[in-house]
């Protein structure tokens, strides 16, 4: 099952609707509202079984995203194959 | 001989010291008139070189002691001024008893003419001056008060020029640091979003390459692999616009492009046709009701990108399969000021209240840790304001953003 929020708000708005919450979510970061950061800040704090794999074209913020508990972090342009086998790891 | 040289800079003493003892002279220095003084009460001087302005006692000062002093009636007295130099300043030096004024700097040659003339030349009886100065007392100090007076002016305007010079170089530092900061903050901020922008745009491409390498084998998946292509085809469009925009925006900002009459009905004509071309695999419809056909605003070749980015936007978010674009033309007056108004109402994906208002930014939200989005739309912005215009975003629905966005500019019209 695949769910899509277009910025970081609408993504932990759907996080707290689901009851069954997402195993792994895959996060970008420059976002309109919320960015990447701060919605898997949240999500964490709620959660912190879910997998969150940043993939983001800005690599300024890996330490910072893996500091707050990111399982993967990925710079764009990403071969599905690498993403694929991150999501893979994050599901075992 | 043995010359006592007066003057308060060291770097004077030593060049006169020099001069002096290459031709044969025993050179003895004082810093100003009261050391000089001491220095006379102990040895026995041919000549006196001295400077005028020193501290403690100046050079004036010194000449009149040693004039009132028969015991220094043989002794010439020459003064060497860089800071008294006007024949009313020549005059009074004269009256006080020297025997020569010359004015720094001189060619040392020269100097050392004159000083070995005076030496050689001059009668015991000619070193202190006939007239006796203490007759003229009054008058000579009067003299010397009023010569003060005209340096000390002087001198005051001199540093309130140098002030004034000051703070017009402290503000041009300013402006240059101000100008220096907005261009490397301008550079960075390029720098991150181009590179961000970027990044998105080729990781579609390629994922969208991928796909289509996966379903290559797979005839029954021909509506997806042309959809996928189609798909890859606006990112390529999308990227070409990104670094047209860019290039207008920092052409924008860089440069004052002037503006003229432009008539924007012709161009929103050639703006709709660009953006259909462009967006050939997708149904658009573009209609325009406008108050009429030749319509003027003051702009430039920048409206073109206005309005292109502007039905872009109004493409790209758009999940139907028939994009609409309704645009209508319109006057308004303002506060006795006739502008156009040009709604952009489209069947897109709109736009949540909590954006409307950063939609046109671009950078960071501090607070919320949001970006802004879209270079096209910063663009737009930067563009209206150029042309003391307005650029808003409203629910083409009141109250509902899911039924599609309108974009308004409000821009001045000329006659």
């Amino acid at each position: 099952m695949v769910g899509i929020a277009s910025n970081g708000e609408e993504a932990v708005s759907m996080f707290i609707s689901f009851s069954e919450k997402p195993k792994v979510i895959l996060m970008d970061h420059r976002m309109p509202i919320k960015s990447g950061i701060e919605a898997a800040k949240e999500i964490l704090e709620m959660n912190n079984n879910t997998k969150i794999i940043f993939t983001t074209g800005d690599d300024s913020i890996k330490e910072k995203a893996l500091s707050i508990g990111a399982f993967s972090f990925r710079i764009k342009p990403i071969m599905l194959e690498q993403l694929l086998d991150d999501i893979k790891k994050a599901l075992k | 001989m043995k010359v006592l040289i007066v003057d308060d800079n060291k770097e004077n003493l030593y060049l006169l010291e020099r001069m002096l003892k290459n031709i044969g002279h025993e050179v003895v220095m004082a810093e100003n008139g009261k050391q000089a003084l001491e220095r006379l009460q102990s040895d026995n001087f041919k000549m006196i070189i001295s400077d005028i302005l020193m501290p403690v006692m100046d050079g004036y000062q010194l000449c009149h002691a040693v004039r009132s002093n028969e015991e220094f009636s043989d002794i010439l007295f020459v003064f060497y001024t860089a800071t008294y130099v006007e024949k009313p300043d020549e005059e009074l030096a004269l009256k006080m008893g020297a025997n020569k004024f010359i004015r720094k700097p001189m060619e040392p040659e020269k100097f050392i003419k004159i000083i070995e003339n005076l030496l050689q030349n001059t009668e015991p009886s000619q070193v202190k001056p006939k007239k006796d100065i203490f007759k003229e007392e009054k008058g000579l100090f009067k003299l010397y008060s009023e010569r003060l007076v005209n340096k000390l002016e002087q001198k005051f305007l001199a540093l309130e020029k140098e002030k004034i010079e000051r703070q017009r170089i402290v503000q041009k530092l300013r402006e240059n640091e101000e100008k220096y900061r907005v261009a490397y903050n301008r550079a960075e901020l390029y720098k991150d979003l181009f590179a961000h922008d970027i990044s998105n745009i080729l990781q579609s491409i390629l994922s969208g390459v991928q796909l289509t390498e996966q379903f290559l084998g797979h005839p029954e998946k021909f509506e997806y692999k042309k959809k996928t292509l189609e798909g890859i085809k606006e990112q390529v469009i999308r990227g070409a616009n990104l670094v047209s925009n860019v290039r207008n925006l920092s052409q924008l900002e860089s440069v004052k492009i002037s503006l003229k009459r432009v008539n924007i009905c012709k161009i929103l004509k050639n703006s709709i046709a660009f953006v259909k071309n462009a967006y050939s695999h997708r149904k658009i419809n573009i209609q325009v009701n406008s108050i009429g056909e030749i319509l003027y605003i003051q702009a430039n070749y920048f409206l073109n990108a206005l309005f292109e980015n502007i039905l872009t936007n109004s493409v790209k978010h758009n999940k139907n399969p028939m994009v609409r674009i309704n645009i209508r033309v319109f006057r308004v007056g303002i506060n006795e000021v006739n502008y156009l108004k040009i709604e952009f109402l489209d069947n897109g994906t709109g736009v949540e209240d909590a954006r409307k208002e950063n939609i046109f930014l671009r950078g960071v939200n501090e607070d919320k840790g949001a970006y802004g989005i879209g270079f096209g739309l910063w663009l737009v912005k930067n563009i209206v304001d150029s042309y003391n215009g307005k650029i808003w975003v409203e629910d083409r629905v009141k109250g509902d953003h899911t039924k599609g966005s309108n974009f308004v500019l409000l821009i001045p019209e000329v006659v």
